[in-house]
């Protein structure tokens, strides 16, 4: 990682992004530039001028890109101030079931019709005057560009899934700058919703008129070009004669004469583009809301509703009666499929970047920084205890449990793994959603907890400080430790996770 | 012949006048007036020393240790500082009693705490 | 000179002239006169020639053809006489100071008692640079002395 930045940003930006390949052409730089010297054109980003003749000291196209290293501690700042927080799900306030009640939406968008539903309400009541969604190019249907929506019709043809590359943040700052829109919602995959996040963070003038930021649950993006030669070479198929691709437990690609193709995730995944493979934000954690298909069920969409915009603008949809609910606790099997498709992301990342690292490839700054801390994080976390972050109120299973009861806690609290206390209160093991999922559908009755919890525990004693803790978390590999008597160790006195110790790295920063 | 009635009906009603500087009324809505700069936000780009038509903003230092220096008798309050800021670290006030004995004393300027 | 200056304190005289400038100021200056401004409260009147006047009020950046004319203006105006500068122009030359036919600001050519920065400024600026003249007199250290 720099330690050291050019004067100009963008000589830092073409350096660690875009030569290395790391764009993703969302726009971001696109939109913020004050002198306009940056415009995605064929595809590609270009520098149209030279924008030192203009200033001599800009930092602005490194610090928003969303695969760089700054501000990332600040975007956090816009979504914790939720309640909750796990790791499958980022910070929340909410998560639940829900479909538009025209069938019509339902249809369009293939899955639960929830984001067109929402926006198309929110411009008929003037909470929004325009949205930046993405529609579907005439002669490949596959191939998106961005949307901007200002009357509810221009809504219906914006498209559920963005799996390749679309500029919606360059959208963004031409409904600003050209439009004059003052209320925008926007619509985009985790690294958008990231790059516009940092805009606000940095207090852009454009940001003023951002109203709402929606979140695609995203899994990749494909590159074009990889993936075409991949479908023509292995399945014969050209781009524009597919209809759209469907992502279940496979890839559906549906061709416009009627036939499904089904390729499986780890035989695709070696042309998605460069960047999505190391990102392990599945579920948009830093949007207002977060909307995603809540597979298996064909008509429905999982709704991630994290803070105080996206609660208000959801609420109004359901009491005009546009959108309509359902509690995820009915459905364990679409909890449990959503929280395995995200748990996949994360690993591909990690590998993907273990292995780069392994043979000198670069990396994207965002991910180096998730990865390390900065001098005065590691500062404040020395000066905290263990006894001062953890959270006392414990969920706790029983030996005798089935795995059928620990799914169904999984789905109520959302937290990922729940340490095992006996009849005595004493503390015998831990089971997580890992070993949940490797349990097959059929035997989720039968099994016992005392059958898959592990045994031998990483724990933590109440007086080490909050460093040493991290630093057993990422040394073990866990995602959360117990806090126990030192005096008897059986005696469990509270909880860690690695999302507390993100929270608390907050703590000098609260907005 | 409307002259001398206009005339008369004035008569009766009262003055108009606004007895400045004793009486003060409020500035238009979006008054361009001084502009004033908030460090916490300013970046140090130079955008709008290089975009301010009568040189009246100099900046003295690069970057994030930059501190700014405004010429309040060249400057024109067009207001093209304040919209060139990418960050809106510049506020048009409502100040426009500028009137000074020095030219010296109409500067100001604007530094960063540390 | 206590009737003099008690003359020019309650009822100072004002010469206005252009030296190039775009008329905006001298809009405003017109319009300090009209009856929701009425500079004319303090006893100041507008001459036409600068034998009558006490105060030079000048706008516009002082352009090179108009240089001699403006002293000349200056010189026929009685002792003691005060110079106050309105608008950016006046001030410093405001945009037009790189010009190649405009001195930039009226203190290249006479000694300036008060300055009025403003692009036009308001009648109420302009009102208070006089009443910060008239202040200047009564103190008795305006320099305006030829």
């Amino acid at each position: 990682m720099k330690t050291s930045r050019d004067l100009i940003a963008y000589n830092d930006l073409k350096k660690m992004i875009i030569e290395p390949g790391f764009c993703n052409l969302c726009g971001a730089c696109e939109a913020a530039c004050p002198v306009h010297a940056l415009k995605i054109e064929d595809r590609s980003l270009k520098y149209t001028h030279d924008c030192t003749n203009f200033m001599e000291f800009c930092p602005i196209c490194y610090d928003i890109c969303p695969f760089t290293e700054a501000l990332l501690l600040e975007t956090l700042g816009f979504v914790s101030g939720a309640p909750n927080r796990t790791e499958s799900i980022g910070y929340y306030r909410k998560i639940i079931l829900a479909q538009a009640v025209d069938e019509r939406m339902r249809e369009i968008s293939h899955s639960g019709g929830v984001i067109t539903a929402l926006l198309m309400h929110a411009i008929k009541t003037g909470f929004i005057d325009g949205a930046i969604t993405s529609e579907s190019e005439k002669e490949t249907p596959i191939r998106i560009k961005p949307l901007l929506s200002l009357v509810p019709d221009d809504l219906l043809s914006a498209v559920d899934y963005e799996y390749f590359p679309s500029s919606v943040a360059k959208a963004f700052g031409r409904a600003v700058h050209e439009y004059g829109k003052t209320k925008i919602a926007f619509v985009g995959t985790p690294c958008h919703v990231r790059a516009i996040r940092k805009l606000e963070a940095w207090e852009h003038k454009i940001m003023n008129s951002l109203k709402i930021v929606i979140g695609l649950i995203c899994l990749w993006s494909f590159s074009f070009p990889k993936l075409t030669k991949y479908l023509k070479e292995a399945y014969n198929i050209d781009a524009s004669d597919i209809l759209r691709i469907d992502l279940d437990k496979k890839y559906d690609v549906s061709m416009k004469d009627g036939r499904i193709i089904s390729i499986s995730i780890p035989e695709i995944e070696a042309h998605t583009l460069s960047v999505c493979k190391m990102c392990e934000d599945f579920t948009s954690e830093l949007a207002d809301i977060s909307v995603g298909g809540a597979h298996p069920l064909k008509d429905w969409s999982i709704v991630i509703i994290r803070t105080e915009v996206g609660e208000e603008i959801f609420e109004d949809a359901v009491k005009a009666n546009v959108i309509r609910t359902r509690k995820i606790e009915e459905r364990p099997d679409v909890y449990a499929h959503f929280v395995e498709m995200g748990l996949l992301k994360k690993r591909y990342a990690a590998e993907e970047i273990e292995r780069r690292k392994r043979c000198g490839e670069p990396v994207p700054p965002v991910y180096i920084r998730m990865l390390e801390l900065l001098p005065r994080e590691i500062s404040l976390l020395s000066s905290l205890r263990a006894e001062h972050i953890m959270t006392r109120e414990i969920i706790a299973v029983r030996p005798e449990y089935t795995v059928e009861d620990v799914l169904t806690l999984m789905t109520k609290h959302h937290h990922m793994g729940y340490p095992v206390l006996n009849e005595r209160d004493e503390l015998v093991g831990i089971v997580t959603f890992d070993d949940v999922s490797k349990v097959p559908a059929s035997k989720r009755k039968e099994t016992l907890v005392k059958d898959i919890a592990h045994k031998r525990l990483v724990t933590a004693y109440p007086n080490e400080s909050a460093m040493a803790v991290y630093e057993k978390m990422s040394e073990h590999k866990i995602g959360r430790i117990l806090v126990v008597d030192r005096r008897n160790p059986k005696k469990l006195l509270g909880i860690i996770t690695k999302t507390d110790i993100m929270h608390v790295l907050r703590w000098p920063m609260r907005r | 012949m409307s002259i001398i009635l206009e005339a008369i009906r004035q008569i009766f009603k009262s003055p108009i006048t606004l007895k400045y500087p004793f009486e003060k009324t409020d500035v238009p809505k979006d008054f361009r007036g001084r502009p004033v700069w908030n460090m916490q936000k300013c970046v140090g780009c130079g955008l709008c020393s290089r975009v301010c038509p009568s040189g009246a903003i100099e900046m003295i230092g690069k970057g994030l240790k930059a501190e700014i220096k405004h010429y309040v008798d060249r400057c024109i309050f067009c207001g093209q500082c304040s919209e060139s800021c990418p960050r809106n670290a510049i506020t048009m006030t409502d100040e426009f009693e500028h009137a000074g004995y020095d030219r010296e004393k109409m500067i100001y300027e604007y530094r960063r705490e540390s | 000179m206590g009737l003099l200056r008690w003359a020019q304190i309650r009822s100072p005289w004002i010469i206005h002239f252009n030296t190039g400038g775009c008329n905006g100021c001298d809009i405003e200056v017109v319009a300090a006169f009209t009856p929701r401004f009425d500079v004319e409260r303090f006893g100041i009147l507008l001459k036409g020639s600068p034998r009558h006047a006490d105060i030079l009020a000048v706008t516009g950046p002082v352009t090179l053809q108009v240089r001699d004319r403006l002293v000349r203006i200056y010189e026929q105006m009685p002792e003691p006489k005060y110079v106050l500068a309105i608008g950016a122009c006046a001030c410093s030359g405001a945009p037009f100071k790189d010009c190649y036919n405009v001195l930039g600001g009226v203190d290249e050519v006479l000694p300036v008692d008060v300055y009025v920065p403003g692009c036009p400024p308001k009648p109420e600026a302009i009102i208070d640079g006089v009443v910060k003249l008239i202040q200047k007199i009564k103190r008795g250290d305006a320099n305006g002395r030829g």
